[in-house]
């Protein structure tokens, strides 16, 4: 108790001699702790805000120019167009466009089809993300000039093909061709991305393969 | 009583002097954090971020209508994004068979031909030597030139005495 009385009567003693002093450092120590942890942090978020703000605008740039690409697209030529795109390169093994674009190569350029066989693999929906094949034999009745007129033929037919053999034996020829698919992978869309306008070449292949 | 000031005189005016400059300098930061705080506060209420925010959630919503447009423009995107490879690679046969077939020369007669991306078979039959000679000469030619083949081969020669004919087959590679 003696030793406390003491205490505060030095701590009173300090305070009186120094008291002009005191007050005035506390002040100066109290603002320098408010910069550090109340000024600083408070311009680091204006400045954030600032940087969000800058980018909040240039994602509603592109979301106004997304939309006004979008509102010009004309549907039903988009319709169109995808349409021939998926028939052009399916989602997925399209036996009936292959077989009929067999029988309509058979038909325009007058060459007898016989046996054609494939290779199945799996009937149900690939993982696979590339392009990929399926390969067919066809037998052709004649020789290699209606091969070469059935192939050309082929090769302006949907869906893309490619031809892999061509074997001539005797009075039939047969041929393996390979017609293209590749699955869709569904993606979220983000549209905040940029949606570009097909180029000139992506107008030109459209219109190269709407005339086949 | 009067008081004695035993504190020479220079003394007392230097500490008034560093009294009055904390004094000063305590008030002047006590200023200055204050109007920084006031300017950074004001110009935070200012700020368009929570407006920009809603315009930005107003637009998404406008562009979702149009979700099944945007859907198919994607798989567009993407179906021409792989058929133009696949349209550049094509190894088109019969461009070669075209060539093949222009170099077998009056005289010469194909009985079999087997073709693929690399290889090509040729089996002929001729009754004339000269007529395979030249056929031969229009082979090694295109190599040499590196027209559709890289390499020939004369894989068999057969000599066919009744009826005095010739048999023989080409390999060769394609140029891809």
């Amino acid at each position: 108790m003696e030793a406390s009385n003491a205490l505060f009567k030095q701590l009173r003693k300090i305070y009186a001699k120094y008291k002009e002093y005191i007050v005035p450092a506390f002040v100066l120590v109290a603002c320098l702790l408010l910069v550090i942890f109340v000024i600083i942090p408070q311009t680091r978020n204006l400045i954030e805000t600032k940087e969000k703000e800058e980018e909040t605008k240039a994602r509603i740039r592109r979301l106004k120019e997304n939309i006004n690409f979008i509102s010009s697209i004309d549907e039903k030529i988009q319709d169109k167009e995808f349409q021939l795109l998926l028939r052009a390169l399916p989602i997925e093994k399209d036996y009936v466009g292959i077989i009929t674009a067999i029988v309509s190569a058979s038909q325009q350029t007058g060459v007898g089809i016989g046996d054609f066989s494939f290779q199945i693999g799996s009937l149900s929906s690939d993982t696979i993300q590339e392009a990929t094949t399926i390969s067919f034999t066809v037998t052709l009745h004649g020789g290699i000039d209606e091969a070469k007129r059935f192939l050309r033929e082929l090769e302006n037919t949907l869906p893309i093909s490619d031809s892999e053999t061509i074997k001539f034996e005797s009075l039939s020829t047969s041929v393996a061709v390979s017609f293209h698919y590749k699955p869709f992978i569904p993606q979220i869309i983000d549209y905040r991305t940029k949606l570009e306008p097909f180029s000139k070449q992506d107008r030109e292949l459209i219109s190269t393969i709407s005339a086949w | 009583m009067h008081e004695i000031n035993l504190l020479s005189h220079k003394r007392e005016t230097r500490s008034k002097r560093v009294v009055t400059i904390l004094r000063v300098t305590s008030i002047a930061s006590l200023v200055i954090v204050f109007l920084s705080s006031l300017i950074l506060f004001l110009v935070q209420l200012q700020s368009p971020l929570g407006s920009l925010q809603k315009e930005e959630e107003s637009l998404l919503l406008r562009l979702e209508q149009s979700k099944e447009k945007i859907e198919k423009f994607i798989v567009m995107q993407d179906r021409l994004k792989n058929i133009s490879p696949i349209l550049k690679k094509r190894s088109l046969l019969y461009e070669s068979i075209d060539f093949i077939t222009r170099q077998i020369s009056p005289g010469v007669s194909m009985t079999t031909f087997s073709i693929s991306k690399d290889i090509l078979n040729v089996g002929l039959y001729s009754q004339s030597v000269l007529a395979a000679n030249t056929f031969f000469n229009k082979i090694q030619e295109s190599v040499e030139k590196k027209q559709v083949l890289t390499k020939a081969t004369l894989d068999n020669f057969v000599v066919d005495k009744e009826k005095s004919a010739y048999i023989f087959s080409i390999k060769a590679d394609l140029i891809r």
